[in-house]
């Protein structure tokens, strides 16, 4: 009997294709020796998923005649990683003309949305992704929060209510909405985007005395921001079984590797570590495209 | 690809990308290499520390890395992406490394791990267990369930990475995740494959990223 170790990988992880699917189902009717290996790929994977990412030592920078970076953490240094700066959004293929690809269908939601600093925004300058115009007036209107209650003790009681919430003045969110369906990310681009996520989410837990209040992520588009925020909640839940237990800090509707996907960032924790999960679903058929784990 | 990070753009202060500090760098900036080792060495001693299990061969292991790719960034062609070239040569570090280790039993004084998971199913798995398991895994597995499933990279890279068809990237992922799980069940680890290299195991000759 030939068994489908190559599609048993996918299968396993969420990437595999409706008919590659349908393949393995059928394998699996009448194999029970693939039946226990998917069981067991299935736990082992969800293990490797749970490792979180560790502290690197300080590296020798010494062979490489650099005495005026050590240490590796000086201040410039981190600027230079992560301060002001614009990110490229598009993928980097040579075919593609310019900074952003221009996907024929306009119907795709592209806006993205993040949940807002508290304490207001940090850097003057828009990082990710870019602000239009539009973004900025909408961000002066009244804006509806999604709050999506959040049991992070291992629990299943996570609904998600929306609620309109007007915000005070004088408290514009960070919400930044990128239109156009001109997102696109590569595999590169995406690792580097979990990479700032992650340090954005670490730097506002740095400026606040205690953890922000679960749920409250504000949309500058308050439509367009909803449907981002509810259909990405939706396929990331059906391709991982993961927003039911994490707090989602960052949506958005763009291209992965070509493929137009659902981008969501989650922030969960067990016991004492927290984590970013960013995950890439495909609108078509809520298949894993990507999956990133980075420990806060 | 053409490179990852941001591009010059408009904004002149905008951080450049990893083709550009490599480009820098041959035009004798050495200090854009000292960039391009703070933006990647978390991430290399991550893959090396899951590889190898131990954080003193980790750090040897990234040491190594980055010296090499120092030593070959003149020749490094940029028909792939930094990243790609990078993490091959991390990878063979720590096949290196392991080669010439002799068989151990499961590292001791490894990096305290957080405290135990529960995943959505609601088992609990102690990190520090699938730490000491992975150790135990053969080889050929390890480096794709370290790029695979702990860094999250999609197929198709980590096929460029090891120079290795995707389909042999889906079939080892595959048979590492179940020996990964049957050691975390306490079953023996699986035989040893026989000393020659598995195929697609990258050579050191490739330390130099002299294949596309």
């Amino acid at each position: 009997m030939n068994h489908p170790h190559e599609m048993l990988a996918a299968y396993v992880d969420g990437t595999a294709t409706m008919p590659e699917r349908a393949e393995v189902e059928a394998h699996l009717t009448f194999c029970p020796a693939c039946q226990e290996e998917i069981r067991l790929a299935r736990s082992a994977l969800v293990s490797l998923r749970a490792l979180s990412e560790v502290e690197a030592p300080e590296l020798d920078r010494t062979a490489f005649g650099l005495p005026g970076l050590a240490p590796s953490r000086s201040e410039e240094a981190a600027q230079a990683i992560w301060g002001n700066r614009e990110l490229e959004p598009a993928g980097a293929e040579k075919a593609r003309a310019g900074r952003f690809v221009e996907a024929p269908d306009v119907d795709f939601p592209s806006s993205s949305v993040r949940r807002p600093a508290p304490s207001g925004p940090r850097r003057s300058t828009p990082r990710w992704p870019v602000r239009t115009a539009q973004a900025a007036l909408a961000a002066a209107a009244i804006l509806v929060g999604v709050v999506i209650v959040v049991n992070l003790g291992g629990g299943h009681d996570a609904t998600t209510t929306a609620a309109a919430t007007p915000k005070a003045p004088g408290t514009a969110p960070r919400a930044e909405t990128a239109f156009g369906a001109s997102q696109a990310y590569s595999a590169a681009t995406f690792t580097r985007l979990a990479e700032d996520l992650a340090q954005e989410v670490k730097d506002q837990a740095r400026e606040l005395p205690s953890s922000p209040a679960p749920g409250a992520l504000a949309s500058a588009n308050s439509t367009a921001g909803d449907n981002v925020i509810s259909q990405t909640s939706a396929c990331v839940r059906q391709a991982t079984g993961l927003s039911a237990s994490a707090t989602l800090y960052y949506a958005q509707g763009a291209r992965y590797e070509g493929t137009k996907a659902y981008i969501g960032a989650f922030v969960g924790s067990s016991g004492q570590q927290r984590s970013l999960i960013v995950v890439a679903v495909s609108v078509d058929g809520c298949r894993t495209l990507r999956y990133i784990r980075l420990a806060l | 690809m053409t490179g990852q990070g941001p591009p010059s753009g408009d904004n002149s202060r905008a951080e450049p990308t990893d083709a550009q500090l490599v480009e820098k760098f041959r035009g004798g900036d050495q200090a854009a290499f000292g960039t391009l080792m703070s933006r990647h060495e978390r991430r290399v001693y991550n893959i090396a520390y899951r590889m190898l299990g131990r954080p003193e061969d980790a750090r040897d292991a990234a040491q190594d890395a980055f010296l090499s790719c120092f030593r070959h960034l003149g020749s490094f062609r940029g028909d792939a992406a930094f990243t790609t070239w990078l993490h091959r040569i991390t990878v063979n570090a720590c096949y290196d490394a392991l080669r010439k280790r002799p068989p151990e039993p499961a590292p001791i004084d490894e990096i305290p791990e957080p405290a135990p998971v529960r995943d959505h199913a609601d088992r609990a798995v102690a990190s520090v267990d699938v730490h000491r398991a992975l150790a135990l895994v053969p080889m050929e597995f390890r480096g794709v369930l370290v790029l695979c499933d702990i860094q999250g990279l999609p197929y198709d890279e980590v096929a460029l990475t090891l120079q290795i068809p995707v389909g042999t990237v889906k079939s080892r992922l595959h048979r590492g995740r179940v020996a990964l799980a049957r050691i975390l069940l306490g079953e023996p680890p699986p035989p040893a494959e026989p000393s020659k290299p598995a195929a697609g195991d990258p050579g050191t000759e490739a330390a130099t990223g002299s294949r596309p």
